[in-house]
């Protein structure tokens, strides 16, 4: 079960405690995240909400090992992230973590396929492997038939679920979204949550997202908001 | 509406790195094409100048150059006798003999010693001769151990300013007049007293190595020739000063012409690419930009103009630049072997005013259409594609 | 390489803009390769020059010419092993361009000077015994198409006249560098037809016993012949060659520096485009970097990426160069050793690769230093 105030004994799949994050802009400090916990268990959908500025992407950046806390440790699955090198931070995203990002960010010179085979490079995996691999994420997300399409071929919603497709491939422990709806409309926004959510449900893949929409957050077990530097726990689903 | 031209200015400021690089590398074209070109009107002034149509050389059957040939005094006063000669006022036929010899001076660039060619002649040499000019000094006088040295010679070697002492076969030379021939061969030589040369090189009076003779018309040069064939006493050759000087710098011509064509052609290929590349580099990278000016309204053929001004302003700068970087080099004294005399020869860059604006406009054609393809591009692309462009 | 088709897709983004470049390295590396042909062409007879021979020459000048009589003196000089002359002949075959060096030479001794040009025995004797017999070197004999038996007229600038030789022997190399256009024929038969010149040969060339005696026999023979009225110059074959590559002057100087300048300015050019392309990218390689590429991967990435511009560009340069001096001497015929050697060629490659490297290095290391964080917030 989610936990915010850091007193979970028992190891979870990811234990923050105790995160403080502070930006330094010249003279003026600005204090992000202050004593954050949290605890997420596996097979988890949640959802962050909170004001812009607040600290979300802040909070997913650290958690899936892209920056550093200015204090307060992360441990995913046993692994100390926050104290590993960036070698070896950049190996562990590598095996760990799904990122799904609002602008999509795939590379444009690749194809629909060879963008979801990336993660996979990183592997041992044979190119016959990867293919069955790559075709597996192409249909769980449903953008098979447009697999050799490019980025600038396929429509914002399309892109979602090509890039959603890369963040699973690989198999990863968790999948950090930053506002994965925020650039879609209405109906493809339905469409990649309801994605998300069976991913969580039928594969039992821990997703932790950030967004700004209530319709889209309805779609997590939990809600938490960001308030001042640290969770508050919202609606509980289940 | 145009684009306001300082939205260009400030561009050009606004990417520092990116329009210096642009800005050197042409100037670095115009450079070496100013240069190229300089090299190549230097040499063809030398030899388009060298040597005129009426005057006639002549040599010893078989001398492939001066310095071999033998003239005696007998055979020297039986040609100047012989027709078709141009004659001075007072009636004398205008022949001049001439002493050849190459002696080691100081190469101030290659540090070595190299051959140059020494002329002995009579001081009334010069009316053979007109297009001499005396530059600097005067002419040597009669029985003084003297030089008039040529210009290219002046900056070739060492020691061969106005003014200056200089060792020759154990005697003292002073250096009293720099002289200039239209960028002929001649500017490479030393000249001095027929008479002490003769003596400081322990040949005898009555021996020269060559002639020149002045004839009334070029036209006359057959009728001469057949006149020299014909004579039993003399066993010459005539040719025209004009094809001898040509025959002398074959080599050298084809080696320059050659090598200098082929390297520039290669290098100016090269120099377009670059300068191409550069251009359009800073400019594909920015059809997103560009992109956003047309959707705040601009029109297709104000971004264009943009673009253009942009590339212009930088052509421009590249172009001056390479200029001023090319200028110190005019009048630099390029030097090489003669093969046939085996002395060297020299000639200078000439930088002119049209050159210059040649460059500059080379690098305008250059930088301006490298522009053009990018801003083609930039209209081709509706700016709601170009905005999600990558 | 399963990243190879990272590089391809990168490569082929901006066709323009890789052309563009893939030519920036063609033409640089096109010009070097023309400026090392014209580099050894200048310097080719620095680089055949035995170390145990010695070029005597008129003081004065090498036109002017040495008394025949010199032969049996030069031999006596202790130290020396064989002696042979040649003498200038300067005529040209059907027209003056088509230039190649005719040489009357001391047919019985050249060769055994020379040990670099083999010429088959039986050849050799032919010409021996006819007096009007020449010797050629396979590239001329090639460029004309001279066989063995032809009869050959060369009109003769310096004597005057047409003069006829019959073709007897064909000599080849043993090196590249070697020169293979001279026509050579007997000293005697020039000696009999000039009608002034006589008793005079052109300059001698001594073999030495061994390399360490060339400094002592050459100032044995200038002082034999000192205050005789023709005074000797003597130099290794070696510092005659310099001595004459010196002469030649600035110009190759100024080609050699022109060609430098451009293929900076080139180089700095790639670089630049590479480093815009990386700047232009670095979202992408952002996201490479959150899927958890290393820093270390990506560096080799894009240095890859710049060794693939400069080997492809860069080789297909120098190859073109390479042929281009395949075909032969530009000039017709002045300088009879225009090549690209393989030294040269392997320099180029060295060159092809450092700056392949060189121009990748700094966007390499954008990429390496670039922060995940900074970049995505760019986006
Ligand atoms: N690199 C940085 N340097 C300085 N301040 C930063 C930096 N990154 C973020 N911040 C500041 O930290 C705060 C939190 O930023 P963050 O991006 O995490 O907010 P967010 O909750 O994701 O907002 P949004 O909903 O708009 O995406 C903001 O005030 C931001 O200005
Ligand atoms: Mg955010």
């Amino acid at each position: 079960m989610v936990n915010v105030n850091g007193k979970n004994g028992a190891r979870s799949l990811i234990q923050a405690r105790n995160l403080d994050k502070i930006y330094t802009r010249g003279e003026e400090e600005i204090h992000c995240l202050s004593g954050l916990n949290l605890d997420v268990e596996k097979g988890e959908f949640i959802a962050f909400m909170g004001p812009s500025g607040s600290g979300k992407t802040t909070l997913l950046n650290l958690l899936g090992g892209l920056d550093k806390p200015t204090r307060g440790s992360i441990v995913a699955n046993d692994i100390e992230i926050t104290s590993l090198s960036e070698n070896m931070l950049a190996q562990w995203r590598a095996e760990n973590v799904g990122f799904v990002f609002q602008m999509y960010n795939l590379l444009p010179v690749l194809t629909a396929y060879q963008n979801v085979e990336i993660p996979l490079l990183l592997t041992s995996l044979s190119k016959k492997e990867r293919e069955e691999h790559i075709m597996a994420a192409l249909e769980l997300t449903n953008i098979v038939d447009r697999k050799d399409h490019y980025p600038s071929q396929l429509s914002g919603g399309q892109q979602q679920r090509v890039s959603i497709a890369r963040a699973i491939v690989s198999n990863p422990l968790f999948l950090l979204c930053d506002e994965p709806t925020g650039d879609l409309d209405r109906k493809s926004g339905d469409e990649v949550m309801t994605l998300l959510k069976n991913l969580s449900e039928q594969l039992n893949i821990t997703v932790l997202m950030v967004t700004h929409d209530p319709k889209a957050a309805e779609a997590a077990d939990t809600i938490l908001h960001l308030e001042k530097g640290v969770l508050i726990e919202g609606k509980t689903v289940k | 509406m145009p684009v306001p031209y300082t939205y260009s200015l400030n561009s050009i400021k606004a990417r520092k790195s990116s329009s210096a690089i642009a800005i050197l590398c042409i100037a670095g074209v115009v450079c070496v094409f100013i240069v190229v070109m300089a090299m190549a009107n230097g040499f063809n002034k030398m030899l388009k100048s060298t040597g005129s149509e009426d005057n006639v050389i002549i040599l010893r059957k078989g001398s492939s150059a001066e310095m071999m040939s033998i003239i005696s005094k007998e055979q020297y006063k039986a040609v100047g006798d012989i027709m078709f000669i141009k004659r001075d006022s007072e009636g004398n036929p205008l022949v001049s003999p001439e002493v050849v010899v190459v002696a080691p001076f100081f190469h101030k660039s290659t540090k070595t010693n190299a051959l140059g060619q020494v002329r002995g002649v009579l001081p009334s040499a010069l009316k053979v001769h007109p297009q001499v000019k005396i530059i600097k000094g005067r002419f040597f006088n009669e029985g003084m151990y003297e030089f008039v040295v040529g210009k290219n010679a002046a900056n070739m070697y060492e020691g061969l300013e106005l003014g200056k002492e200089i060792n020759l076969g154990g005697r003292k030379f002073k250096v009293s007049g720099i002289m200039e021939s239209g960028g002929s061969l001649y500017e490479s030589e030393i000249w001095c007293d027929l008479k002490l040369l003769q003596e400081t090189y322990k040949r005898p009076l009555n021996v020269f190595s060559t002639m020149f003779v002045k004839l009334n018309s070029k036209n006359d040069f057959l009728k001469f020739k057949e006149m020299i064939d014909k004579d039993p006493r003399l066993n010459f050759d005539a040719k025209t000063e004009k094809s001898f000087f040509e025959e002398q710098s074959r080599v050298v011509t084809t080696l320059i012409r050659v090598l200098g064509f082929l390297v520039a052609a290669v290098m100016a290929v090269g120099a377009v690419f670059a300068a191409f590349n550069t251009i359009y580099t800073s400019f594909a990278s920015r059809v997103k930009e560009l992109a956003t000016l047309r959707a705040i309204g601009f029109s297709q053929e104000s971004v264009i103009g943009t673009i253009l001004f942009e590339s212009f302003i930088l052509s421009l700068s590249g172009g001056i630049l390479g200029c001023l970087i090319s200028l110190p080099l005019d009048n630099f004294s390029a030097s090489t072997l003669n093969f046939q005399s085996f002395s060297q020869v020299a000639f200078s860059f000439d930088i002119s005013l049209k050159l210059l604006l040649e460059g500059i406009l080379f690098a305008l054609v250059i930088g301006v259409s490298a522009g053009f393809i990018p801003a083609i591009r930039s209209t081709k692309l509706k700016p709601a594609q170009a905005l999600r462009e990558t | 390489m399963k990243y190879l088709f990272l590089l391809k897709a990168n490569i082929k983004r901006k066709k323009i803009r890789t052309f563009l470049t893939l030519g920036s390295y063609f033409a640089a590396f096109l010009l070097f390769g023309l400026l090392a042909a014209i580099q050894s062409a200048f310097h080719q007879g620095v680089d055949v020059a035995g170390a145990n021979r010695l070029v005597v020459a008129n003081k004065t000048s090498l036109i002017m010419p040495l008394p025949l009589s010199y032969k049996e003196k030069i031999a006596q000089i202790s130290g020396g092993k064989n002696v042979t002359f040649a003498s200038w002949f300067g005529g040209y075959y059907q027209d003056p361009k088509n230039f190649f060096a005719q040489m009357a030479v001391d047919s019985e001794t050249y060769f055994d000077v020379y040990k670099e040009f083999k010429v088959d025995k039986n050849q050799f004797l032919n010409f021996l015994k006819d007096r009007q017999g020449c010797v050629i070197g396979k590239k001329t004999a090639e460029k004309y198409g001279f066989k063995i038996g032809d009869r050959i007229p060369i009109i003769a600038s310096i004597w005057g006249g047409v003069w006829e030789f019959n073709l007897r022997a064909i000599y080849t190399g043993t090196k590249p560098e070697d020169d293979l256009t001279q026509f050579l024929f007997h000293a005697s038969y020039l000696e009999e037809r000039r009608a002034w010149g006589k008793g005079m040969v052109g300059w001698y060339i001594v073999e030495t016993k061994s390399p360490d005696l060339t400094y002592s026999v050459s100032k044995e023979i200038d002082r034999k012949f000192s205050n005789s009225s023709y005074e000797t110059k003597t130099d290794t074959e070696k510092a005659f060659a310099l001595g004459f590559v010196k002469q030649i002057g600035n110009i190759e100087l100024i080609i050699l520096s022109i060609g430098a300048i451009v293929f900076v300015t080139l180089l700095l050019v790639t670089s630049n485009t590479m480093e815009i392309s990386v700047r232009e990218r670095s979202g992408e390689i952002a996201v490479l970097k959150t899927i958890g590429f290393s820093d270390k991967l990506l560096y080799f990435l894009t240095i890859s990426e710049s060794l693939f511009y400069s080997l492809s560009g860069g080789l297909l340069g120098m190859l073109t160069a390479k042929l281009f001096t395949l075909k032969g001497d530009p000039t017709g015929g002045f300088l009879p050793a225009f090549y690209v050697s393989s030294n040269q060629f392997a320099l180029g490659m060295f060159l092809i690769i450092f700056f392949g490297f060189l121009s990748g290095a700094l966007p390499a290391y954008r990429v390496y230093k670039l922060k995940i964080v900074d970049a995505l917030g760019r986006i």
